[in-house]
């Protein structure tokens, strides 16, 4: 009978392998190129379009070393289910801690 | 049905073999708390009964505790792996799950010290304070974009490095490896430099409950920085002085790519949510 883990870590990341060819120079352009828009949209005075701006290209720039830098579009999604975990708990943490600071929430 | 040894292996989690290396470290931590804790006290008591130079002594004996204990505990890995061929193909990669499932708490952590910082500045706002206008000024933000680009460029290296040994070329990864300390170096000393003079102009860490989160985020981030650095190091020296890594043997170097991505991904947020916002 085969047997298989209930959770197959090992059949998600088997031996190395090297990852797709990515020219990782023009993700390093990219993403410097959207730095020094950043760089340019803080000066802009207006509240309302600049902070939605910088946080999208803040976003997109650390979308862009997650996939391809740190290799997450080619590699198993195991990894990215636990990111996503990190992230959704960082949000609740993000959340919850002001308002416990600011005592609507009991501190613990 | 009968399986054979490589169908089992390949079910099987490998562990690590224990090691003493941890409680190095630990014990390295625990200096440099100590350490930092006494320079508190002492800044604040003037009769706290010994002087400045303890507290450094005791950060600087825990730093370097805790450089010997991560070296030690990098190289014994590797060496454990180099060892154990045997070791299903899978256990190899599970060192690339560990750092993920890492990375996945330092998400929180960091997401806390980021949240921490906002609710500061928002804070300060509602009082009709600017709390970050130091940081607004054009030649902090030059400062500031410029070792923005340095750790972006670091992680360029990073993963030249790995294409580099993922090709057999080992002298090219090492170069680069050693291109990230550098990079990463420079990075800490144009932060302690930037610090320098936020505290001249009087924002220093008990300034205000913003200039506190921004210290403590920002510092704990170099701290990352600083041991990132620091195992970039060790595996360039591996590389060099030990013939470590090949082409079918560069775990070491893709997981703590790893690791310095993650250490750029937060700075992103942090340049953006922090300085430019």
């Amino acid at each position: 009978m085969e047997h298989t883990p209930a959770i197959d870590i090992t059949h998600a990341a088997e031996a190395p392998h090297a990852h797709p060819k990515i020219d990782y120079v023009r993700i390093f352009a990219w993403l410097s190129g959207f730095t020094l828009l950043e760089l340019l949209i803080s000066f802009v005075p207006v509240e309302e379009i600049k902070i939605p701006l910088l946080v999208g290209f803040a976003v997109l720039k650390a979308t862009l070393v997650v996939l391809y830098y740190m290799h997450l579009r080619y590699d198993s999604r195991w990894y990215a289910v636990i990111l996503i975990v990190g992230i959704f708990f960082a949000v609740v943490v993000g959340i919850l801690l002001p308002r416990m600071q600011r005592g609507i929430l009991p501190l613990p | 049905m009968a399986h054979t040894a490589s169908e089992h292996a390949h079910d099987e989690i490998h562990l690590p073999a224990p090691t003493f290396w941890p409680l190095v470290l630990g014990v390295g931590f625990f200096g440099i708390v100590a350490g930092l804790l006494l320079w508190m006290v002492r800044s604040t008591r003037a009769n706290a009964g010994y002087s400045a130079e303890v507290a450094w002594g005791v950060l600087g004996l825990g730093s370097l505790v805790l450089a010997v204990g991560v070296g030690g505990w990098v190289i014994s890995g590797i060496q454990e792996r180099r060892k154990s061929h045997a070791v299903p193909e899978g256990g190899v990669e599970l060192a690339k799950f560990s750092m993920w499932c890492f990375l996945g708490t330092e998400t929180v952590i960091f997401g806390g010290l980021i949240a921490n910082a906002i609710l500061q500045w928002i804070l300060a706002r509602q009082d009709g304070h600017t709390a970050n206008e130091l940081l607004h000024h054009f030649q902090s933000l030059m400062i500031v974009s410029g070792n923005t680009f340095i750790l972006l460029a670091s992680s360029l290296f990073v993963v030249l490095a790995l294409a580099a040994i993922q090709r057999g070329d080992r002298t090219k990864m090492a170069l680069w490896l050693t291109a990230v300390a550098v990079a990463g170096a420079v990075f800490i000393g144009i932060q302690a430099f930037e610090y320098n003079g936020l505290f001249a102009e009087g924002f220093t860490l008990d300034a205000t409950p913003f200039s506190q989160g921004f210290f403590f985020l920002t510092g704990f981030h170099g701290l990352h920085v600083a041991a990132g650095v620091l195992w970039a190091g060790i595996l360039a020296i591996y590389a060099f002085g030990f013939k470590g890594f090949s082409k079918s043997e560069y775990m070491g170097v893709e997981v703590f790519g790893l690791y310095w991505h993650f250490v750029d991904v937060v700075w992103i947020f942090i340049f953006t949510l922090v300085y430019l916002i």
